[in-house]
């Protein structure tokens, strides 16, 4: 009887163990884009970061269209970043510097495509000074 | 590639130029108005600037395919900075990314640019001229 309840018992666990959700870093993703973008490497491997709408934009045999996949470059440093999740959807905003100190925002809509979080909207907020900065999760297609 | 500050800040001014070009006394009429205009330019190159004073209709296509960005579309707001300043607010949209970016000139010195010398010798040029770059991107406060 007391082995039935044990293994009663760890099958609970188990199942609650599976059952948890871990809430996504949306900054760690895009900290890794933009290592790929500074390896160069974001090209190759874009599907891992961006949407399938996202990436309907982008045409890899034109280099204008390249700039789409190079946005997170213009943050050379991270001041703070932001965020807020629902269930299948994310917004991260980064406030920091392009590499000649001017301060930069950028917004970004994340969703959740095939159990992985990829970029499907971004907002590039070239600033004059850093009052510019939001202290809250700015979801890029909310502004006017 | 990337797309700088200095760029964008740039083609404002050009299109500023380029309707100043298809209509010198409405444009002024315009950006000297004291009041806020708008300039916009959609999907198929079509821009406008316009006030409540009147509005100039003109292409902007060739302006912003020097970008090089593949952008769709430029929404700019004007205000009144004081004086003969004007704040400006834009966004360029990339249909999946948006680019916004501020600033502020001074119209006279903006108007008396596309009227001299130095404008018309930038516009034989085809706007290739590295001087009257600088030169417009320091108007726009770059």
């Amino acid at each position: 009887m007391p082995k039935i309840i044990l293994v009663a018992l760890s099958l609970i666990i188990c199942s609650c163990a599976t059952n948890q959700t871990t809430v996504p870093d949306l900054q760690k993703y895009f900290v890794q884009l933009s290592g790929e973008v500074a390896s160069g490497d974001v090209v190759d491997r874009r599907e891992d970061y961006f949407s399938r709408v996202y990436l309907k934009e982008v045409n890899i045999d034109d280099e204008n269209s390249l700039f789409l996949l190079n946005i997170p470059s213009h943050v050379k440093k991270i001041e703070s970043y932001y965020q807020s999740l629902n269930k299948d959807t994310g917004c991260l905003t980064i406030n920091g510097y392009e590499s000649n100190g001017s301060p930069v925002s950028i917004y970004l809509e994340y969703i959740k495509e095939n159990s992985h979080w990829v970029v499907n909207y971004m907002y590039l907020n070239l600033l004059e000074d850093k009052s510019g900065f939001k202290g809250k999760a700015i979801c890029p297609k909310s502004i006017e | 590639m990337n797309v700088s500050r200095g760029e964008l800040k740039v083609t404002i001014a050009k299109l500023i130029e380029v309707a100043y070009s298809q209509d010198k006394g409405m444009t002024t009429k315009i950006v000297r108005s004291k009041g806020a205009f708008k300039l916009t330019l959609d999907e198929n190159g079509n821009a406008t600037l316009s006030a409540t004073v009147g509005k100039v209709t003109f292409s902007g296509a060739s302006t912003l395919e020097k970008i090089g960005a593949n952008i769709k579309s430029v929404n700019v707001s004007f205000s009144n900075g004081g004086g003969s300043i004007v704040n400006y607010h834009a966004t360029f949209d990339l249909k999946v990314a948006k680019i916004a970016i501020s600033g502020n000139f001074d119209v006279e010195k903006l108007v008396t640019s596309c009227s001299g010398l130095l404008c018309q010798a930038a516009r034989a040029m085809k706007g290739r001229h590295q001087a009257y770059e600088m030169e417009l991107q320091r108007i726009m406060g770059h």
